[in-house]
């Protein structure tokens, strides 16, 4: 059945299907001034833009644990981590050591690297070469959503 | 300017993005099964090196599973395609548009001067970006580059062939060559052809007398002339046919159950040509009866039932109008049925249909209408929100099994990989 049947009658059948599309209007055509907005948008903001520098290489991970509290990580966050960016001291990293995926602070030493928590109750992770693992990717942002 | 082609492989694929949020598992055999968790559809090295071929059922090898302590997935291909979406984009970000063959291969340009440097430092930052270990082969042809990355996977995963490398490949089996099938080869092999070598013996005349336009094609392409460009964007030709089947869960006698997993083949099948812009008018409905054990002698439960229609679509709601009609002459109660599935041939752009005058076309914009907000719909907020009827309450009997499913790491919120901070 026609969708349009009403505003064209039976008479005309299936030729008024033409004329179902409708163009759509950011604004109605009004008498006065016309709306000056809708050339000037040309597109919304997106969150993502704000996050994503990289996207091929960019995932996104939940964090477990309160360990990061210090540098405002918490329990249900949602982080951000590229993987294209090169980690360097300081960065807060994801770091697959023994088989997990830790959320750490990058302190690197001459020749290894040190995982830190930002909470006192957690102790450094000193990696030597040998050590089963490296850096998975270093996390750019962090999301939490309230409500 | 002369240029080269580079072909993309990934090592492993399906393993290497299962084991990209698991690096429990990066140093274990790890096997990736087929739907309904099958037969073996990708190997990590070690499964490899244990000597568990490709293809087998499980079945056959749950013994050795067990010995070895293989860790067995079933396939996540939520996963693999957005992983490989990835791997592409990576790809394109370095070397320009390419072609993507399959989803974890892609031809590309390069010119004729690049080096195994340069691609070793592409490899290198594929690997990097997106976890995902590939390897790289170039040569002057497709063909030849295909080969390329199968021996480069031998030497630290870049290979560009030179004449040397060349004469050592030469005397690997035509069997490997890309395009010549298992029946091909089988073929050249009842005559004496074995390698390469011998195959680029023959006689160009000869070739194509035996086996066509095909046949010559890759005696060029192999002796280093170029007949296949890299196509980009849209450039790859049209597809000759649309299929969508797949294997029961477990036995279908009912025909409504029946039904809706070839909705299910329609809709997917439509999808796939309104995304390419092309349309069918031949369908031709499977039905697949079990030969298993208890099921052994019930041979006559395949049945095809070929529909020709007066005009040709990619509407998923026509096409199943037409199965519905059919089903009845092809259904059969007595039959336990362990696999469906749809193909839709005689294909041909949607742009070039033309629409008898005598039909009854009317609803036709109408459905075009409410398949695009469908497919509106089904992206925003998720694939299946949006489908036929017939699909509510859809019975779990034909769906596949996958058991051992991983997550949907990087498609659904509440799948997304854990990070401890412990």
């Amino acid at each position: 059945m026609p969708r349009n049947m009403e505003t064209t009658g039976t008479v005309l059948g299936s030729v008024s299907d033409s004329q179902v599309n409708i163009p759509m209007y950011g604004s109605r055509p009004q008498a006065g001034f016309a709306s000056v907005g809708d050339e000037h948008i040309e597109r919304v903001l997106d969150i993502n833009d704000l996050v994503i520098k990289h996207p091929a290489s960019t995932f996104f991970v939940r964090v477990e644990g309160d360990s990061m509290e210090g540098a405002g990580i918490y329990s249900g966050d949602v982080l951000v981590v590229d993987k294209a960016i090169a980690p360097k001291d300081g960065h807060i990293v994801v770091g697959a050591v023994l088989g997990e995926l830790l959320v750490k602070r990058l302190r690197a030493r001459s020749t290894t690297f040190e995982l830190h928590s930002e909470n006192e109750r957690y102790a450094p992770i000193v990696v030597s070469e040998q050590d089963d693992c490296h850096i998975w990717g270093v996390v750019v942002g962090s999301v939490r959503v309230f409500v | 300017m002369k240029s080269n082609i580079g072909l993309l492989d990934c090592n492993n694929f399906f393993v290497s993005c299962e084991r990209l949020f698991r690096p429990d598992i990066v140093h274990k055999p790890v096997i990736v099964l087929s739907s309904n968790d099958g037969c073996v559809v990708a190997r990590s090295q070690e499964v490899k090196d244990i000597g568990i071929p490709m293809g087998v059922p499980l079945f056959q090898i749950k013994d050795i599973v067990r010995k070895h302590d293989i860790v067995l997935f079933s396939s996540n291909f939520q996963l693999y395609q957005d992983i490989s979406r990835r791997v592409m984009s990576a790809l394109k970000d370095m070397c320009g548009e390419c072609e993507q063959y399959s989803i974890d291969e892609a031809f590309f340009n390069v010119s004729a001067q690049v080096t195994e440097a340069d691609m070793m430092a592409i490899q290198k930052q594929i690997i990097k970006k997106t976890g995902i270990p590939v390897s790289i082969g170039i040569a002057e042809t497709k063909t030849r580059a295909k080969l390329a990355s199968k021996y480069a996977k031998t030497r630290g995963g870049v290979c560009c062939i030179n004449p040397a490398i060349w004469d050592e490949m030469k005397t690997y089996s035509c069997g490997v060559v890309w395009g010549i099938g298992r029946t091909f080869s089988e073929q050249l092999s009842k005559s004496g052809i074995r390698t390469i070598e011998d195959f680029m013996t023959l006689d160009r005349a000869y070739i194509r007398g035996m086996f066509g336009i095909v046949g010559e094609r890759l005696l060029m392409e192999l002796s280093g002339v170029r007949v296949y460009e890299v196509g980009c964007g849209n450039a790859h030709p049209m597809l000759e046919s649309y299929t969508s089947t797949r294997s029961f869960g477990e036995i279908v006698r009912d025909k409504h159950i029946l039904m809706q997993s070839l909705t299910f083949h329609a809709t997917r099948v439509a999808d796939r040509m309104r995304h390419d812009a092309c349309v069918g008018s031949r369908i031709i409905v499977i039905l697949q009866g079990s030969r298993h054990g208890l099921y052994a002698n019930h041979d006559k439960g395949d049945k095809k039932k070929v529909i020709q229609l007066s005009t040709p679509t990619n509407d998923p709601l026509a096409i199943i109008r037409h199965v519905q009609k059919n089903l009845d002459s092809a259904y059969d109660p007595n039959i336990p049925y362990k696999k469906s599935g749809i193909v839709v041939q005689d294909i041909s752009p949607s742009d070039s249909v033309t629409v008898p005058l005598f039909t009854d076309n009317s609803d036709a914009d109408n459905q075009r209408y409410i398949y695009d907000i469908a497919d509106t719909l089904n992206t925003r907020f998720g694939k299946g929100k949006v489908m036929p009827a017939i699909m509510s309450g859809s019975s779990q009997k034909w769906r596949e099994k996958r058991e051992l499913l991983s997550p949907a790491y990087t498609t659904k919120w509440t799948e997304i990989p854990s990070v401890k901070a412990i």
